[in-house]
């Protein structure tokens, strides 16, 4: 069973990775030409033209594409024209951070809102049920770029509790989650809420409360279980949406990410960092959809793969 | 050549002092404290390979590892050489180089560095066409020969004025033979590199850190600092607000607004100092459009007023110019000030002579590349429409912005920051000239770029390239605006003046 | 991308164009709105915002665009050195801020507003397209849509823009450009769903043309889930574009935008903050009420959903 979902999982990976990569090599070509922002000032246009050929770059678009892919498939996976080295190693070294802020923007999210969503749903239509609403809202409608300045200002400069930037302690870890997180905890919330509700008023809890059975093992058990689905749903979409999104916010908070080394890849044209990153994130987020399929599975073994 | 022999005992006596100065201030105790030094630059480091970058952050942090055969000094505002790895050098005739060089360097390794390092230094840009730095290092040089452990002998293809120049600066880094062919791989040999400098190579975290530590053999006696980071922090007010807190003791690229901030926090301080940079536009001067008109450029000019750009717009941390090199430029001509460089009445009158009343000019700008640089082309964009121009701003980022000018598709100006170069005969780089200029011919101009390098000559050099910048100015296809001035926040626990070069070597950073 | 799980599969009975006459399903539709504390809010700030982005050249508002370099970094109004001329401040070239912001709401909502429906044209033509069709054209252009899926959205738009080039049009067509498959998803598995339906394979029988097929049996039934994720997507769009703007890739000087402003203002968060901080406010409402009103749209069109 495992096995063959692998299977599809595969059979489902291979062609959207191509067509990725396809898709990424028309565009960072149509941008043009890396080699004017590489050059130094006193560079001449035969100088530039030098460069161009050294790089393979004034050859027909296809044969670029085929040689690109050629040398993918012998793991060769081009070189940085920013950096000059070679470009996996480059994008891997930035997965971790990523990773790690993901986590931590995950973890700050379901702390907030699984608790905020259950407040709601048991003082349903209480102030407290609108407080979490309005506040669930506000959070979305926030620019995170905004929020993350706010924050550096007020924790960083200010109170001078946290680091204002960089990476290395927890401490360094606390804003930039904070920010990432409190994005999608509205969202979040309210999905807890609304399946916390929608669980609340079966009949089967009527049932398990007139038997004597106490509130919070009856909310515990089923209440929860039944929100995990639509809670795992939103995870796996929010996961996938940091994995590449949290752009902004690295580059504020300096955060040595996948994030900000898309941003300048993308601003130099470097083509090889471009096309991993991409490819690497992609298929991630192929695993993330990947496992939450297994985790539906583990979660009600009824539901239809 | 006796002219060159002159030019190198002024050198050297004035090198001499200068040499002098870092060993001649005295050595202050450490008071308790943090030993290590910590830098926020407003880029990441791109490579630890000094001939392939080209990037001012990049090599900022390089030269506390690498070094250099020769140095450039900026003292009373005048550009100097001063012995680095090369204890001394000298002309053997228009051709010819010698160098001898410093017996007691010692790589990071311990291995002793010989004439056998500069050799494979610039045999290796020569042989890779690729390395970044290769379109301006080492161009002219036709061949090394090691006369000695310490003595190394350079022909050019033709003399050279420039020639010094070339080991110093981006790419100029001297580099260990044995390391690479130990390595096998010039990706090995860099994700460990070693150098000669005061502080050799820990780690690299890509944009994050650099952290060096003190090297104890370093020729130059004992390191200040047991540990150098070197930090890549882009965002602006992020890099201000480490600078407050304290995690941070030197921050570079501060913007004028927040100098109060850092003047009135107990812990920090600026400096404020002269760069290689200057803030210019460029003009299309082609027939077809308005700018074509000799009247309608001189009109720009006129409309610009620089003095308040620099009071206002830049804070006062910038100086009016009509030039396009500073003054500290060897062969900068300092007869273009900004003196009565403003005249809107007389550049109102020539626009309705020209029957250019409101005629569409495209301005293209930059924005946040410099500091200010958009700030400075609003402020001109809004004189232009002062005089009766109807002039457009179009800000582009930095990469479609680059491509444009690559592409020869701006509009009739477009603001530009050029920088970091080593002489004002730069100006007369025709290859560079036309990717920026593409379409503006100027006869004597060409003359004159044609004659430069057959002649040897200071003073006739100098003349020469004079007059070259008095040219291309009067025939405004550059018109000069801005020096801008660099702006860094030091921590009142160390002191650093700033250099000309914009390099920050951990060694020049002292203690309070 | 905007996160919404539309449950699609349930509500939408096939009865609904039959019933009662027009006028009093408006009437409804807004007694509906006022009764909703959130709906009511979320509609009201709205329409403010709308009004004053309509009316700003009516409204007696300094020039946006006019540049006092002596009057730069002016505080709002109720701080020391405020100026009752300029309420809400001006920033670093001397303008005022008030009207910035009611000007730079244009920006977006025109954002907003086009790339949306240009994306939701975009969207739904091609979802009806691959339902209709079927086969082989239908796996094509679902691989296409899970390829575009897979790439995170932010990133996909940045080198779109490499490509397009920044300003307003080119970042209408940027964003459309990636949003559309949000669409596509919707349209065709409601075309699936109605495919189903007896009427419409009564229809067809009776040789009714495809064309006329869609219009009046699948169109209906998709638009109001059209709508609320289209009303939720404004929201959305608007945010990317104050990021792109922030970014330096979306709308440019002189062109006024509110991300722009905050990109501006952010490296005097300490000194001017107001800068930075009232364009954040306007974007925060003006999103906020969008998905309040999004959101009771949604309980409006399908009281079933929680």
């Amino acid at each position: 069973m495992i096995f063959s979902a692998l299977w599809r999982l595969l059979l489902q990976a291979v062609p959207v990775l191509f067509t990725v990569t396809l898709i990424v090599f028309a565009l960072v070509f149509l941008a043009g030409d890396p080699t004017v922002m590489m050059i130094p000032d006193q560079a001449s246009e035969a100088d530039r033209l030098a460069m161009v050929a050294a790089w393979g770059l004034d050859q027909p678009v296809h044969l670029q594409y085929l040689n690109y892919m050629r040398n993918l498939l012998h793991g060769d996976f081009g070189t940085s024209y920013r950096y000059g080295s070679s470009a996996l190693p480059i994008v891997l070294e930035r997965l971790p951070a990523t990773l790690l802020l993901a986590a931590a923007s995950m973890l700050v999210a379901v702390l907030i809102a699984v608790p905020a969503g259950m407040a709601a749903a048991l003082r349903r239509g209480s102030w407290v049920d609108h407080a979490v609403s309005g506040v669930a809202v506000l959070g979305k409608a926030m620019p995170n770029f905004w929020v993350a300045i706010m924050l550096i200002l007020v924790f960083g400069v200010s109170l001078r509790w946290l680091p204002v930037s960089g990476s290395g302690t927890w401490a360094h870890l606390v804003m930039p989650a904070l920010t990432l997180g409190t994005a999608f905890a509205g969202d979040l919330a309210k999905l807890v809420r609304a399946s916390m509700l929608e669980t609340l008023s079966q009949d089967y809890m009527r049932t398990a409360y007139a038997k004597g059975i106490p509130d919070w093992l009856v909310i515990g058990k089923h209440a929860l279980r039944n929100a995990a689905i639509p809670t795992v749903t939103m995870t796996s979409l929010h996961v996938v949406a940091l994995l590449g999104g949290a752009l902004v916010t690295e580059t504020i908070f300096a955060w040595p990410g996948l994030g900000q080394l898309i941003v300048q890849a993308i601003n130099t044209k470097d083509m090889a960092v471009i096309q991993i990153s991409v490819l690497v994130i992609t298929a991630m987020t192929l695993l993330v959809n990947f496992l939450t399929d297994v985790v539906y599975r583990l979660i009600d073994p009824r539901m239809k793969l | 050549m006796p002219t060159s022999r002159r030019i190198f005992l002024k050198n050297a006596a004035a090198s001499a002092s200068v040499a002098a100065l870092p060993f001649a201030l005295p050595q202050i105790a450490f008071a308790a404290g943090s030993t290590t030094l910590t830098i926020a630059q407003s880029n990441d480091i791109l490579s630890l390979d000094p001939a392939n970058h080209e990037n001012n952050s990049t090599q900022s942090a390089l030269v506390n590892l690498y070094e250099y055969l020769v140095n450039k000094e900026f003292p009373n505002g005048k550009m100097v050489f001063t012995p680095a790895l090369a204890q001394s050098w000298k002309q053997e005739d228009p051709r010819t180089w010698v160098f001898e060089l410093r017996s007691d360097v010692r790589w990071h390794d311990g291995k002793p560095f010989t004439a056998d390092d500069v050799k494979f230094t610039v045999e290796r840009m020569k042989g890779n066409p690729k390395l970044l730095s290769a379109v301006e290092k080492f161009r002219s040089v036709e061949k090394v020969e090691v006369l000695g452990p310490h003595r190394v002998r350079l022909v050019t293809s033709k003399p050279d004025p420039l020639f010094l120049h070339n080991f110093v600066g981006n790419g100029g880094s001297i580099l260990p033979q044995h390391a690479f062919q130990a390595a096998g791989s010039e990706e090995a040999f860099f994700a460990k590199p070693i150098g000669t400098g005061p502080y050799r190579f820990v780690e690299w975290k890509k944009a994050d850190r650099l952290v060096l530590a003190r090297n104890p053999q370093w020729w130059g006696g004992a390191p200040h600092w047991e540990r150098v980071v070197i930090r890549a922090i882009p965002e602006t007010a992020t890099r201000v607000a480490e600078a407050l807190s304290g995690g941070v003791d030197l921050a570079v690229n501060i913007p004028p607004e927040d100098i109060g901030r850092l003047k009135s926090n107990a812990d920090t301080g600026i400096v404020a100092f002269n760069i290689a940079r200057n803030f210019g536009l460029h003009l299309r001067t082609e027939p077809g459009v308005v700018t074509h008109d000799a009247r309608v450029r001189e009109a720009i000019d006129l409309a610009i007023n620089r003095q308040e750009l620099a009071d206002v717009v830049a804070d006062g941390y910038a100086t009016a110019t009509r030039g396009l090199f500073p003054p500290e430029i060897p062969n900068a001509n300092t007869r273009l000030t900004a003196t009565n460089s403003f005249n809107p009445d007389k550049a109102r009158q020539l626009i309705q002579a020209a029957g250019a009343k409101g005629a569409k000019i495209r301005f293209g700008s930059p924005s946040g590349r410099y500091i200010k640089d958009r700030e400075v082309s609003e402020a001109i964009v809004g004189y232009l429409q002062d005089v009766g121009l109807n002039a457009q701003l179009e800000v582009q980022e930095w990469s479609i912005y680059n491509a444009r000018v690559g592409s020869d598709s701006h509009g009739e100006i477009y603001f530009w920051g050029m920088g970091s170069y080593t002489d004002a005969s730069f100006i007369l780089n025709m290859g560079s000239l036309k990717r920026f200029n593409p379409h503006w011919k100027n006869a004597e101009f060409e003359r004159l770029a044609a004659e430069l390098p057959a002649t040897t000559g200071e003073k006739e050099r100098q003349a020469i390239i004079w007059r070259a910048q008095e040219i291309i100015t009067q025939d405004r296809a550059r018109i000069g605006v801005l020096y801008p001035k660099a702006i860094y926040s030091v921590n009142k626990r160390v002191q650093f003046a700033g250099r000309f070069d914009e390099m920050i070597p951990a060694e020049q950073v002292r203690r309070a | 991308m905007s996160g919404v799980v539309l449950n699609t599969g349930t509500a939408l009975q096939a009865d609904a164009p039959a019933v009662a006459a027009q006028p009093s399903r408006l009437r409804h539709f807004l007694r509906a709105l006022w009764r909703s504390r959130s709906g009511r809010f979320g509609a009201l700030l709205l329409l403010l915002i709308l009004l004053a982005t309509l009316g700003a050249d009516l409204l007696p508002l300094a020039d946006p665009v006019k540049r006092h370099l002596s009057l730069r970094y002016l505080p709002p109004v109720w701080l020391d050195k405020g100026q009752w001329a300029y309420p809400l401040g001006t920033d670093g070239q001397g303008r005022d801020m008030l009207a910035r912001i009611i000007y730079g709401a244009r920006s977006s909502v025109m954002v907003g507003l086009a790339a949306v429906a240009l994306s939701g044209a975009i969207g739904v033509a091609i979802g009806v397209l691959a339902g209709l069709r079927g086969g082989w054209l239908d796996q094509v252009l679902m691989r296409v849509v899970d390829a575009i899926l897979a790439i995170p959205a932010m990133l996909f738009m940045l080198v779109v823009a490499l490509v397009a080039g920044a300003g307003l049009a080119p970042l209408i067509v940027v964003i459309a450009l990636t949003n559309w498959v949000i669409y596509t998803r919707i349209a065709r598995a409601e075309v699936l769903r109605v495919k189903e339906l007896e009427f419409v394979a009564a229809a067809r029988v009776s040789r009714v043309r495809s064309s006329r097929l869609l219009l009046r049996h699948i169109l209906p039934n998709i638009l109001p889930a059209l709508v609320v994720v289209a009303t939720l997507n404004i929201g959305t769009v608007i945010l990317t574009e104050s990021s792109l703007s922030f970014l330096g890739f979306g709308i440019q000087p002189p062109d006024i935008s509110w991300g722009q402003m905050l990109a501006d203002g952010r490296q005097q968060l300490a000194t001017s903050w107001w800068i930075s901080t009232f364009p954040g406010v306007a974007l925060t409402a003006t999103v906020f009420s969008i998905i309040l009103l999004g959101d009771w749209l949604r309980d409006y069109l399908d009281p079933r959903l929680p």
